[in-house]
């Protein structure tokens, strides 16, 4: 009886230990870099602990016109930190996985204006996303369409 | 009338509990914190994030004893000083700049300083600190993790880079 409570305890085990897993490279397939529409960024997604953040990391203009350097994040609403780089700004932070398909929790900025918005990712294929960032509730908000970045297939020698 | 006048004493109490309430003492504590954040490479031109688990011992950054994290009224931050290692023979000239971010399980990244651009051949720097930031939530959970992203501004293709991190603070503490 005792072999058999143990047999079944060391199953429930691998069974968790597989599920979590599972779950864990669902909630990854997050990870890899994506193109808004607008197509003047590119955004890293990598994981820190058990969140999902992302830095853009190509500017399709990377000099700012008015001062012929590198673009820095001007409108920052902490002036002290306006020196800050865009390329390697984390835009998206905080997300986590919470239902099928989408990361919550989160965070979006939009360097344009200073401004930080509640957001929400969906996956509507694996390599499309939804984002919506909004005011408040989700309704008043606005949705954006991001691809994934695909490497360009190997040449053959 | 007789409302009235009771309404106004009510007012008036509540106005001077409020006020004793705000008035309730506090003490402030400048502490030295110091960690030590690792990557493992290969690091790319361009961002690279090092990282620290910090838990926070409140008897071994204060000095003394009896107080709890919950004690923590505010915590800003005075000066804040990265260091890279001997060992790594790197100076700081490698990288065109430097970020550093503050997260925890329950609160979000917060990013706390900078240095664009970095233009020194020591192997330490001093960032500006956000005047903003007030880093009590991370330390009344008692857990937070530090990232300090390293621009680099080429490949670099070592197998591990650490940067020793001083954080001289103002931590505001509810009088015992």
């Amino acid at each position: 009886m005792k072999r058999i409570a143990s047999l079944l305890i060391v199953v429930f085990m691998g069974l968790g230990a597989m599920s979590v897993s599972a779950q864990n490279a669902e909630a990854d397939r997050l990870i890899g870099v994506w193109e808004p529409s607008h197509g003047k960024a590119k955004i890293k997604i990598d994981k820190i602990g058990e969140k999902y953040y992302g830095r853009i990391v190509w500017l399709r203009d990377p000099i700012d016109p008015e001062t012929q350097k590198p673009k820095v994040d001007k409108n920052n609403p902490d002036e002290k930190l306006r020196s800050t780089p865009l390329r390697g700004y984390r835009i998206l932070k905080d997300f986590e996985y919470t239902a099928k398909d989408e990361w919550t929790e989160g965070t979006i900025y939009d360097p344009e204006n200073g401004n930080t918005y509640s957001c929400i990712i969906k996956m509507s294929d694996e390599n499309t996303l939804d984002i919506r960032g909004y005011i408040g509730v989700s309704a008043l908000g606005r949705t954006d369409v991001w691809k994934r970045l695909k490497m360009p297939p190997k040449k053959k020698k | 009338m007789k409302h009235l006048t009771k309404f106004r004493n009510c007012s008036l109490l509540i106005i001077l509990s409020l006020l004793l309430f705000s008035c309730a003492s506090t003490t402030v504590e400048k502490v030295d914190l110091e960690t030590t954040l690792t990557a493992n490479g290969p690091f790319f031109e361009g961002p690279n994030s090092l990282m620290a688990d910090y838990k926070l011992d409140m008897q071994d950054l204060l000095q003394k004893e009896g107080y709890k994290p919950q004690d923590i009224k505010s915590v800003s931050i005075n000066v804040i000083t990265v260091s890279l290692l001997e060992s790594d023979s790197l100076s700081a000239d490698a990288f065109s700049s430097a970020a550093l971010s503050i997260v925890s399980s329950n609160e979000g990244m917060t990013s706390i300083a900078n240095l664009n651009p970095i233009e020194t051949t020591s192997s330490q720097i001093t960032l500006t600190t956000s005047d903003e930031a007030d880093l009590a939530p991370f330390f009344k959970e008692g857990q937070f993790t530090l990232v300090l992203d390293w621009n680099f501004n080429e490949d670099d293709y070592r197998n591990e880079l650490s940067s020793k991190i001083k954080m001289n603070l103002n931590v505001e503490l509810k009088s015992k």
